[in-house]
């Protein structure tokens, strides 16, 4: 099944990308590697679980930021929940970001804290795109008979 | 997963009705083929995110856990006659915050092991917890490594499941 091996080289070559990247760290490795048989689509399910409750954070964090007084003890909690979540899959760069936020918050400075926001946004989308090719990678191994590598 | 850990009790096939032995006074599982005769249990409060990641290592490394997402949940538990070996219990919960409810906790006489979790590093929120009656601090993620040292604290001779299919840091 040469086709099964060459999607199965794709993928190693892919995820191997996204650690080179800095896009996700070992804590993804970890998540990915507590799938097994009883529990095929573990990291999956959590990383779409992570996808709903990004979205949320990211729309409770530009309300909070657009008010006329801000809340920066408000922005700062939703920083903190999503630094929290992002360092929980393994989202490197979205959790770098939030550390990042956390000091902007701390210095009240509500023009650089939109700016980091959108920052924020735009990596937690590459995230994300990414993420959906990886899974989409191994929804064609699996469709295809074969077993989804390890990732080291 | 299988639980392949090298069996040190004696393999005698008693069943354990309610699971009440020790300081496990919670509803334990009836005692099946490869499992220890006394799991580690542990109570995680956290957002329902986190708590799946957390649960999944916890579980992994052979550990009952219950998830609730808000203190009052958890007060209810207890009032209930549950317990707990170990408690991981974020900053930020919904209503009552993490630092309180671990105030409370030790108020309504709760003696596990309580471990506070909080998103970013922050001083202040390890004093505060420490303050509050909790007995370590984590910065999240926890990971596997992380859990196992305070697995240890509570039980010395704590060995993770051998596992057959995955490498876990």
């Amino acid at each position: 099944m040469a086709y099964v091996g060459q999607l199965q080289r794709k993928f190693v070559e892919y995820t191997k990308s996204l650690y080179r990247e800095g896009i996700v760290d070992k804590q993804f490795t970890q998540l990915h590697n507590l799938q097994d048989e009883s529990n095929p689509d573990f990291a999956e399910e959590v990383v779409t679980l992570f996808f709903t409750d990004s979205q949320r954070l990211l729309n409770e964090l530009t309300n909070a930021l657009e008010q006329q007084d801000v809340d920066f003890n408000t922005v700062d909690a939703y920083v903190h929940q999503f630094k929290g979540s992002s360092s929980s899959v393994g989202a490197q760069r979205v959790k770098d970001l939030c550390i990042s936020f956390r000091t902007l918050c701390e210095q009240q400075n509500k023009e650089l804290c939109l700016r980091c926001l959108q920052q924020v946004k735009l990596e937690y989308a590459s995230f994300k795109s990414k993420l959906e090719s990886l899974f989409q990678l191994e929804k064609q191994i699996v469709e295809a008979g074969g077993t989804i590598p390890t990732i080291d | 997963m299988k639980d392949k850990r090298i069996q040190a009790t004696k393999n005698e096939g008693y069943q354990t009705m309610d699971g009440s032995t020790g300081n496990n006074g919670g509803k334990g599982e009836h005692w099946k083929e490869g499992d220890s005769e006394k799991k580690l249990t542990a109570l995680v409060m956290d957002d329902p995110f986190c708590s799946k990641v957390e649960k999944a290592y916890l579980k992994s490394l052979g550990v009952d856990v219950h998830c609730v997402e808000t203190a009052n949940d958890a007060f209810k538990l207890f009032s209930d006659g549950r317990s707990f070996d170990l408690i991981f219990l974020c900053s930020i919960l919904p209503g009552i915050n993490g630092f309180m409810a671990t105030k409370m906790l030790r108020e309504m006489g709760v003696q596990s092991k309580i471990v506070g979790l909080c998103g970013l590093t922050m001083e202040q929120g390890r004093k505060s917890f420490l303050d509050a009656g909790a007995d370590e601090y984590c910065e999240k993620p926890l990971t596997a490594a992380k859990a196992v040292h305070f697995l240890r604290q509570i039980d010395p001779n704590y060995k993770p499941p051998y596992s057959t299919t995955r490498s876990q840091a």
